[in-house]
């Protein structure tokens, strides 16, 4: 488990390197005002390099449903400025900032009730920096604002039953399991919406489950009063620059015996959310991060050369990696080689992809030494 | 040129030499160091074992942007081969990405020597024969090995 030290870090890669694999409480690279050409909309991007995931969104998705889904890294790029047209790729710049509230996409579980058959359970393992509440939805409508700027997220669940927000306390790989009271019982509804997988479709109609953490406003949290330096403290004194919600989209599949008989239902992390400033980011994978550290669950399974090779830049080998292809998320470039890219070539190195812009992930660098 | 891209050649040359591929040998050339004498040993189980292959391989201006180029300067009767040693392997042109290196193109033509593709021919003569009688192709082949291979 990550020992709270490594969280009062704002260093990616060394706190990367002692927290669990896929964890959180963990700096995130924010993208700020991107390039220019994108400024049109709100938009930023943001990365979890211990998920070995990148977030980006522009504002709250607009009404063009391209919020959701893998696919919207391109709209993205391509909102409004007509770059994408042009041959040279974007190069587009981002910032950490920590993950202070983070399910653990694996963890999540819906398991029948054992005492209520016809009904099932949600757990997960999620981790958090600070005390907060969360909140579990079922066949939930996104209703929140889609205005450039929100205050926090609006789920609609379709039962009478308004869900209850649990409180938590700070720290790392807490269990929810959810009250047997709350269960859900899926036969109620049409298996057509039940095991929906498009993310358009279910941005449009429900989400099955959606859980929400959210951190308490000006909750005291621990690394905040363990951190001296100003940095920490400027921070800690407003919410600024701090993630207050973070919204996991969950999708079931038919489970193989049947919903009758099954004991669980397979369901997979579609989508996460998370809301700093007023502006919700989306979170999605970059390979090449967890390369870079190594899997601490299993010690010694890394790469053999970590600290060397796997760490620098595939063309220069000199530079830390600090820069991702776009949008095959390929992490292999330092910055000064990624602008080479840029004019000398339009693939990704790693996948011979066609690149249309490169992330900048500034952070990154200046910790990695 | 970037001082950045002449690092990765140094890095690279230093990786050789400390962890030095079996079967291939690469010694940067004194006065030229993107010019390399490469020396591979005919793969096992090939028309090639035991022989001894000489090759030149030189890296452009802008690589690793750019494929590096080799030749062999030795004799050698493969399809994908010609006369004047040029190379025939997708990874040297459109395949080319900066992710690979030195060590991975000799692999690479190691497996090509290994396993020939006619259907991609430069020497059309040797590519022809190999399609129709492997046999002969590779007994000619192994003739040029002990050769001119030594
Ligand atoms: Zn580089
Ligand atoms: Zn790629």
């Amino acid at each position: 488990m990550g020992n709270t030290t490594s969280h009062s870090d704002l260093s990616v890669a060394s706190t990367v390197r002692e927290a669990p694999a896929n964890e959180p409480g963990e700096p995130l690279s924010l993208g700020t005002r991107p390039a220019p050409a994108v400024e049109t909309s709100a938009s930023g991007l943001y990365t979890n390099p211990t998920d070995g995931a990148f977030v980006q969104s522009s504002s709250w998705p607009s009404n063009n449903d391209s919020g959701a889904g893998i696919g919207s890294s391109v709209s993205w790029l391509q909102g409004g400025s007509g770059r994408a047209a042009q041959p040279v790729p974007t190069m587009v710049h981002a910032y950490t900032i920590r993950n202070e509230l983070n399910v653990r996409k694996k963890s999540v579980r819906l398991i029948r009730d054992p005492d209520n058959p016809q009904q099932f359970l949600l757990e997960f393992v999620f981790d958090s920096t600070c005390s907060g509440l969360c909140t579990v939805y079922f066949m939930a409508k996104d209703a929140t604002s889609r205005t450039t700027r929100v205050e926090q997220f609006h789920f609609q669940p379709l039962d009478e039953t308004r869900p209850v927000p649990t409180p938590f306390e700070a720290g790392m790989g807490q269990l929810y399991r959810q009250n047997t009271h709350r269960g859900f019982v899926p036969q109620k509804y049409r298996q057509s919406v039940l095991f929906e997988q498009n993310l358009t479709e279910l941005s449009k109609h429900r989400y099955p489950i959606v859980i929400l953490l959210q951190r308490l406003p000006n909750a005291d949290d621990e690394w905040a009063e363990q951190k001296p330096p100003p940095r920490q403290t400027e921070a800690s004194a407003t919410d600024s620059g701090r993630v207050r919600f973070q919204a996991t989209y969950v999708t079931l599949t038919m489970p193989l015996k049947g919903l009758e008989l099954a004991e669980e239902i397979p369901v997979k992390v579609a989508q996460q959310k998370i809301l700093v400033d007023g502006t919700i980011y989306e979170l999605q994978e970059i390979y090449g991060i967890e390369e870079r550290t190594g899997s601490p669950d299993e010690p010694g399974s890394g790469p053999p050369a970590v600290g060397e090779t796997d760490e620098l830049c595939i063309i220069c080998m000199t530079d830390p990696r600090d820069t991702t292809v776009l949008p095959c998320r390929h992490l292999c470039l330092c910055v000064d080689c990624a602008q080479l890219l840029r004019v000398r070539s339009d693939r990704c190195p790693i996948c011979r992809s066609p690149v249309d812009s490169l992330l900048h992930i500034r952070n990154l660098r200046s910790n990695a030494r | 040129m970037s001082g950045h891209l002449s690092k990765r050649i140094m890095k690279e040359t230093e990786r050789l030499a400390k962890d030095p591929v079996p079967g291939i040998s690469v010694t940067a050339h004194d006065e030229n160091a993107r010019y390399f004498n490469v020396i591979l040993a005919g793969p096992e189980g090939s028309p090639y074992e035991g022989g001894v292959f000489r090759l030149e391989l030189f890296l452009p201006a802008d690589y690793p942007m750019q494929a590096p180029r080799a030749r062999f300067l030795t004799k050698i009767y493969h399809p994908n081969i010609d006369r004047l040693g040029r190379v025939c392997l997708d990874i040297l042109k459109d395949r080319w990405s900066p992710a690979l290196q030195i060590r991975t193109v000799l692999l690479s033509i190691q497996a090509l020597m290994s396993e020939p593709n006619p259907e991609d021919a430069l020497n059309n003569e040797a590519a022809e024969l190999w399609k129709k009688d492997a046999a002969r192709a590779k007994e000619i082949a192994h003739q040029w090995t002990l050769e001119y291979a030594r």
